[in-house]
């Protein structure tokens, strides 16, 4: 349990500082003094409030839930599909969603619509992986999982093709730039579009974390030992499909969250659901916070979210992965 | 306290007809053993037990409960599942995978009690592996895993025990201190079912045997009584010749060669 | 090069060369239409200046890649290209390509006097460079007393993007008497800031791509506190033969406009239909109407 206080404080403190981290020149007392005065009132100078309010917090609300968002997904896929290397794309909800945000920004839709198209685009690709698997009759989650990875491909493909007719001089570059995932453009009521969706659905799955504990035995395991299977599953892909296809409506395609977050959590400490599930979402929350950090603080252009997250997580789990003593996977 | 009647299955529509009219049942403190070649229905009929295939004809009832209207978790605390063998996606330790035998006692949604964790003590204790508690499970031989899925199923302190081929791929030392266990859950008064390859157990545990033959019983009762050289070839189509030690109880099959 | 050129194709940024055609009285020798991510109601003067353009073939798609059989089917004397790699993809078949290079503010008479050349019309070219110059030399004299740190800053930008396209528009700006707050030493086409990089530069004049975005900024509560919103002194760039604000043979006509809306007590006299009316009328031999003039300045693209 220290262990999670621990992250817990961390998360804290890194979320102040990250309010306190900018462009905009502002003394780290004014930042103080804009959050003391809406918590207990009082008047601040209206341009910080602006940028501490509707620029930094909701940006640091979003980075947080998106972060603990796609852990927590990423972690409750890696149990229903036991499958160590899955993440929270794996049935086609972030290609479904860019295909969505792709169509409407060909259509020069304003950013609400961009957002609402990407989180149905999430929804239908999920749902198409799910039909499929009717149709197919399959019953167990390794054909879903085959199923996915056609949807995924499916709008991939739809995604290229949409790239293809854009006009290059300014849509194609809107969806290239809105594809790599950025957090640049965050209001409040998109901190509140991807919150309350992480929020809720991450309570869903904490509160069946041992019955998702149990799904890592394989499917007649899980059964004898008394889980109801069928409606697990469904509950455990909408959490997650709803979680993903927020994050990716504000938040564009960041990947490497979902899969290797978990595997840290796990590193640090162990497999007991009780812990895992904080962890993985403090962690998540953590490493996403300190990533976009860096995103919009590293040089005077941002960095997309996306490619960073893929760039720093890749070479970091690779060295975890070599140094960790445990196994941690069969 | 299993009271199967007339179970039957057909896999698929125009399938072949795996299991036809079964009747069995097993009492409190009874060890029945399954006996058969491959393909005669045993591992199917575990399965309709414990509600891991569907559309099987018939009546199952578990303590007096039609097990049709019992729910997955209300089942898992009146049945416990030995598997012959498991793979899990990660690396949990002993202590873990025997913990998770008390999900279907503690909430839907809640944390295990003090209660469950000292049921998972007790039960690494009475299968003799507490010393293995902290060790992955992935890191044990192939007999340490075996106690610990009967320690899980310890756990679960459920009424009837199913072991599917208990004994198989394990060495004689293990093979000896399997059968021991499941020879004190029949004492302690459950109901014991399992498959298994080797006649020789049934007179070992003093059990009820049922020989299954293509999907239909071909008999029932007591080792000694029905386990004759003649049954046993019959049973598995091909020559077999017993050796029977001074107490009944020490009676092994062989294939003969010629 | 032919000796005499009647007929030209224009590929790449259609409407920008264009528009060197026409300012040079030779609309009528383009053989091509506008492309359509590049064509429509939003490039009225185009049509206008070129009669029949919305007749001729198109000769790319919307990726800007010319399609090299249908160039050789129109067999034009000459192709206009601004893209080497599209000139080299020309000359490799045997087609005739004047490479055209706009890098510098200045490029803009070296290519007006490149085709002067080739369509044997120097006199017109050097008329041209002749106003170019004089229309700066007006702006500068009248702006040239304020020093450079009382100059109002100007910010042109994409605001739903939050970039700022054109690296042109940092030499207009500066032209007009203004204080571009991106110009920072940037040699990049575009440049992209963030919303506290705006909120920090806090410009007082903003010039925007679209009458739709200026309705944007006013209804974004995030650019409450901006200088140009609170002023009201938010405006969309003009749209002529091609947008005012990218590189184009109106630019004197951006310039004026911009030291208009940035020193407007300083240019109170100007009249810029007057001087749109005049510009059209002697380089592109048009006569728009008052509402397409007022078209032309709100910078619309509806029909």
């Amino acid at each position: 349990m220290g262990r999670i206080a621990t992250l817990a404080a961390l998360l804290m403190v890194t979320a102040l500082t990250s309010i306190a981290l900018g462009h905009y020149p502002l003394p780290f007392g004014t930042v103080l003094d804009v959050l003391s005065a809406k918590i207990f009132g009082g008047d601040v100078q209206r341009t910080a409030e602006t940028v501490v309010m509707m620029v930094r917090l909701p940006r640091v609300i979003a980075a947080i839930s998106v972060g603990a968002g796609l852990a927590t997904a990423g972690a409750a896929y890696q149990a229903l599909f036991c499958n160590p290397m899955a993440s929270p794309a794996l049935l086609g909800v972030s290609a479904g969603a860019g295909f969505g945000a792709a169509v409407a920004l060909l259509l020069r839709q304003p950013p609400f619509i961009v957002q609402m198209a990407a989180f149905a685009g999430g929804l239908v690709a999920v749902g198409a992986s799910i039909w499929a698997n009717r149709m197919l009759g399959g019953r167990s989650v390794v054909t879903l999982v085959l199923c996915g990875m056609v949807m995924a491909a499916l709008f991939q493909a739809l995604i290229s093709v949409v790239k293809y007719v854009a006009d290059p001089v300014d849509v194609l570059a809107s969806i290239t730039f809105w594809l790599m995932g950025s957090l640049s453009k965050i209001s409040p009521a998109d901190a509140m579009a991807v919150g309350l969706p992480v929020l809720l659905c991450g309570a869903i799955l904490f509160a069946l974390r041992w019955q998702i504990h149990l799904l890592a035995l394989g499917e007649d395991q899980a059964i004898a030992l008394g889980v109801e299977i069928g409606r697990l599953r469904v509950v455990v892909i909408a959490c997650a499909t709803l979680i993903a296809a927020a994050t990716v409506s504000v938040g564009g395609i960041i990947g490497w969250v979902g899969l290797i977050i978990p595997h840290l959590a796990r590193m640090l400490v162990g497999l007991d659901p009780d812990r895992l599930f904080p962890a993985t979402a403090l962690l998540g929350a953590l490493y996403l916070l300190v990533v976009d950090d860096l995103a919009r603080s590293a040089g005077t252009v941002e960095v997309p979210l996306g490619i960073l997250t893929a760039l720093i997580g890749a070479p970091f789990f690779l060295v975890l992965l070599i140094r960790t003593r445990k196994a941690l996977w069969s | 306290m299993i009271r199967i009647k007339d179970l039957s299955f057909q896999r698929g529509t125009n399938g072949p007809q795996v299991l036809a009219g079964i009747d069995l049942s097993v009492a409190a403190g009874e060890i029945v053993c399954l006996l058969g070649p491959n393909g005669a229905g045993k591992s199917t009929l575990l399965n309709c037990l414990m509600r891991l295939l569907g559309g099987w004809q018939g009546r199952i009832a578990i303590t007096g409960q039609d097990i049709r209207a019992l729910s997955q978790r209300q089942l898992a605390r009146l049945i416990a599942f030995v598997p012959q063998s498991t793979r899990t996606a990660f690396a949990f330790d002993v202590e873990q995978m025997v913990l998770m035998g008390r999900t279907a006692r503690f909430g839907l949604m809640a944390s295990p009690r003090p209660a469950d964790r000292r049921a998972v003590h007790n039960a690494l204790a009475a299968a003799g592996i507490l010393h293995l508690h902290d060790h992955a499970f992935t890191e044990l031989s192939g007999g340490e895993q075996q106690l610990v899925l009967v320690a899980r199923a310890l756990a679960q302190d459920a009424p009837v025990i199913i072991l599917d081929e208990p004994a198989a791929s394990l060495d004689l030392g293990n093979q000896g201190k399997i059968l021991r266990l499941i020879r004190d859950l029949a004492r302690a008064g459950r109901a014991v079912l399992m498959t298994t390859h080797v006649p020789d157990h049934v007179f070992i545990l003093d059990g009820t045997a049922v020989l299954m033959k293509e999907g239909r019983v071909a008999a029932t009762g007591a080792a000694a009584d029905i386990c004759s050289e003649r049954a046993m070839t019959d049973l598995y189509g091909a020559p077999l010749r017993m050796i029977s030690g001074k107490e009944s109880r020490m009676t092994s099959y062989l294939p003969t060669l010629d | 090069m032919p000796d005499k050129v009647t007929r030209v194709a224009t590929v790449g940024p259609v409407p920008v060369i264009n528009s060197f055609v026409f300012a040079l009285g030779e609309a009528g020798s383009i053989v091509n239409g506008l492309p359509s991510n590049l064509g429509g109601s939003g490039w009225s003067v185009q049509y206008l200046a070129a009669p029949g353009l919305e007749k001729r073939p198109v000769l790319q798609g919307g990726q800007g890649d010319p399609s090299v059989e249908m160039i050789l089917a129109l067999a034009p004397d000459v192709v206009l290209s601004m893209d080497l790699r599209t000139v080299k993809a020309l000359e490799s078949v045997g087609i005739p390509v004047l490479y055209l290079s706009w890098r510098q503010p200045d490029d803009i008479k070296s290519v007006i006097r490149l085709l002067g050349n080739l369509y044997g019309k120097s006199d017109a070219a050097e008329s041209y460079c002749r106003y170019f110059d004089a229309t700066l030399a007006r702006v500068a004299a009248r702006t040239a007393s304020q020093p450079e740190s009382q100059r109002p800053r100007v910010l042109f930008a994409n605001l739903p993007r939050l970039t700022q396209p054109h690296l042109i528009a940092e030499w207009w700006i500066a032209m007009a008497g203004g204080r571009s707050v991106t110009s920072d030493d940037r040699t990049a086409e575009s440049l992209t800031f963030s919303l506290e990089q705006l909120l920090a530069w806090n410009p007082e004049i903003i010039i925007v791509g679209t009458p739709s975005e200026i309705a944007y900024a006013y209804a974004e509560p995030r650019f409450a506190d901006l200088k140009a919103v609170r002023d009201k002194r938010i405006y969309a760039i003009p749209r002529g033969a091609h947008v005012w604000g990218n590189r184009t043979v109106e630019q004197p006509l951006t310039v004026l406009w911009a030291a208009k809306i940035i020193h407007p007590e300083l240019f109170a006299d100007l009249v810029l239909e007057r001087e749109i009316s005049t510009f059209y009328a002697d380089f592109f031999r048009i006569s728009p109407d008052p509402k397409t003039v007022e078209k032309i300045l709100a910078g619309r693209v509806d029909p």
